[in-house]
């Protein structure tokens, strides 16, 4: 074969290296993308919880009114935590910069908490939450978390606070302590009470009385027609 | 937001976790090399004939004269219409002989040709049952002409085929035979717009063979050879039964070139069910692994050319790739559904399956988006082959295109076949 033939495989070997290489770089870009996004947007909710903070401290009783209408950030906080999992899923729960952006949502998570116990202290005002307790080999916290997800549904102001029990953070064992909590996975904490194991979604709505008024007049309504 | 269950990796999982990555990387680098390679040769590196052929003005008296040889075996559907095609060409009457060759037939084939006894084109032969090499053979024996050729009694040709084949070798003065462009018209059952499809991607594959001087198959329908390849190599051979691959193969190996010609149309109907078509393939398969095995001098052997440093060898690992791809993506689809639908055994309602929309959850994968390319290479030869044909009646992009999702797992079957066929060295059989 003349020369220029052989040059054919080393000019197409070189081509689909540069392919090869571009797909890679393309990827590796837009995977640290979705990083940054989330990062970004955890950082917004931080900045928000703060300044709902920095008000309240402020501000005594006449603080209350602030805190009426939203709850804007807390479906911010739901949405950044489904990235969070996706990014998990792709990216692998050891990658770095995921462990990082774990640690500071269970973090934003406990904030908010810390911030509805306040609320309702200093004004009164009740705000359904609880904690969920999980990890990632507990097959059992997969049927709890979709449980919860079905109540969220009818009651999205439902707060839930979900936390690694693995996850190496100071905060976390503050936590596991605090609630004399024993491994026994999924752990729900409501009203400062434990209940291990898997809760059926009776037995949730159950623990939130200001729901029965409301599914009791649904009721109502609904024999009267 | 919890996780999937993770497992407990020992050392020996990741080990073997990291060569299967790795492998998928190779193949899929392999696999994108050969398309690179094939487009750009394609594009413009080699030279076809194409411009030559179609500049080419010759008088009667400068054509060659033409011999078909049309070999039956229980053809009395098709061998009307066969030779019908052929008094058909454009091509000077005194020039073009048909001989009809019936191999012993059982059916009324011998009977319905006897139409064709008086006609000045037209001479009949009869002969004992022997394969369709003998039928050759014997036709080869009783010729004349410079450009001897072959038409199988299922398929047909455009009225210009012959013309076309002819100008190509008055255009290529290398080439010592010519292959036409062949395509299933009229598919019926599902199977035969699977093999439609196919046939449009070797097309692509054909012209691109052509350019490269890489042509190893001389299909039945209407390859046109000079009578001299058969004076110098000698007849037909049994080949496993691929003669017509092992002629091609036997040409090469002599530095014999055969080239493409785009312009020549024949027609082929396809296996009609998925039965005789496993049938066919693992006989082309047989015949394509035995014949390789003959003629191993060849691969990754620089005297022969693109063909055997390059296309022999990509086709012979193509096959073993195809053994081994196949279950790999079965598996792997297997365990992306049962992960896909495992939230519904946990309790979730069937609503959180609904994909998001959101363009932050799209692939940034680079496995992903590599094996897409691939996909689209795959769509891209079906799509060039289709637009290189000519004749064709119908739009570039069609839903029949889809068809060709499957064809991967029917060939694998087939490659299954053919190898647990030369393990037990069975024998392979026409029909």
């Amino acid at each position: 074969m003349k020369k220029t033939e052989y040059l054919k495989y080393i000019v197409t070997f070189l081509i689909t290296a540069g392919l090869f290489f571009t797909i890679f770089y393309v990827s590796k870009v837009t995977t640290d993308q979705k990083t940054r996004t989330v990062k970004f947007e955890q950082d917004t909710i931080a900045l928000n919880l703060l300044s709902s903070e920095v008000q309240f401290s402020l501000l005594n009783k006449a603080g209350c009114s602030v805190f009426q209408t939203e709850s804007a950030f807390e479906s911010d906080l739901q949405t950044v935590g489904d990235r969070l999992t996706y990014l998990e899923k792709t990216l692998g729960s050891d990658n770095e910069d995921v462990l990082n952006l774990r640690k500071y949502y269970s973090l934003l998570e406990m904030k908010d908490y810390l911030l509805v116990v306040e609320q309702k202290e200093r004004c009164g005002i009740e705000t359904p939450h609880l904690m969920f307790f999980y990890s990632s080999e507990c097959v059992d916290c997969q049927k709890q978390s979709y449980t919860l997800s079905e109540i969220r549904n009818d009651h999205p102001e439902l707060r839930v606070y979900a936390f690694d029990y693995n996850l190496d953070l100071p905060a976390i064992q503050t936590l596991k302590t605090a609630y004399k909590l024993d491994g026994t996975l999924p752990a729900l904490v409501v009203n400062d009470k434990v209940y291990n194991g898997v809760q059926s979604r009776e037995s949730i709505e159950k623990l939130f009385p200001a729901w029965k008024a409301t599914s009791k007049k649904v009721e109502k309504v609904e024999t009267q027609n | 937001m919890c996780k999937t269950p993770g497992k407990s990796r020992g050392f020996v999982i990741f080990l073997v976790d990291m060569v299967v990555q790795i492998l998928k990387y190779v193949v899929i680098f392999f696999g994108l090399y050969i398309q690179v390679f094939f487009l750009l040769n394609f594009l413009g590196w080699g030279d076809d004939n194409e411009e030559a052929v179609e500049n080419m003005d010759v008088t009667p008296d400068e054509l060659p004269s033409v011999s078909v040889i049309v070999p039956c075996y229980n053809e009395e559907e098709g061998v009307c219409r066969t030779v019908e095609s052929l008094l058909s060409a454009n091509y000077p009457k005194n020039k073009l002989q048909i001989l009809v060759v019936d191999d012993g037939s059982k059916d009324r084939t011998w009977d319905i040709v006897q139409q064709y006894v008086d006609h000045p084109q037209v001479k009949l032969f009869t002969k004992e049952n022997g394969g369709k090499y003998t039928a050759l053979n014997y036709g080869l024996e009783r010729t004349t002409a410079d450009i001897v050729g072959c038409l199988d009694a299922d398929s047909t040709i455009h009225p210009e085929s012959i013309m076309q084949s002819a100008k190509t070798f008055l255009a290529d003065k290398e080439a010592m035979a010519v292959v036409p462009a062949m395509t299933v018209e009229n598919p019926k059952s599902f199977v035969q717009v699977v093999q439609k499809i196919e046939f449009e991607s070797f097309l692509y594959m054909k012209k691109v063979f052509g350019i490269l001087r890489s042509l190893f198959v001389a299909p039945g329908p209407l390859t046109l050879f000079r009578k001299e390849v058969f004076e110098r190599l000698g007849p037909y051979r049994h080949g496993y039964l691929g003669e017509d691959l092992e002629i091609a193969v036997r040409m090469q190996f002599n530095h014999m070139k055969l080239a493409y010609a785009d312009y020549s149309h024949v027609y082929t109907k396809g296996m009609p069910t998925l039965k005789t078509l496993l049938k066919q393939r693992v006989r082309w398969t047989y015949s394509f692994v035995n014949n390789m095995y003959d003629y191993r001098a060849m691969l990754l052997n620089p005297r022969y050319g693109h063909l055997g440093l390059f296309v022999l060898p990509v086709t012979t690992i193509g096959l073993v790739l195809g053994l081994l791809a196949v279950p790999l993506i079965v598996y792997g689809l297997v365990i992306s559904f049962s992960n896909y639908i495992q939230p519904l055994f946990l309790g979730a309602n069937p609503g959180t399956l609904v994909p998001h929309l959101d363009p932050f959850y799209f692939t940034t994968g680079a496995l992903p988006i590599l094996g897409i390319i691939t996909l689209i290479f795959a769509f891209g030869a079906i799509l060039i082959g289709r637009a290189l044909n000519h004749e064709r009646k119908q739009k570039l992009l069609s839903l029949d295109i889809l068809s060709f999702l499957v064809y991967p797992f029917i060939s694998a079957w087939w490659t299954y076949k053919t190898v647990w066929k030369i393990i037990r060295s069975q024998q392979v059989t026409w029909r």
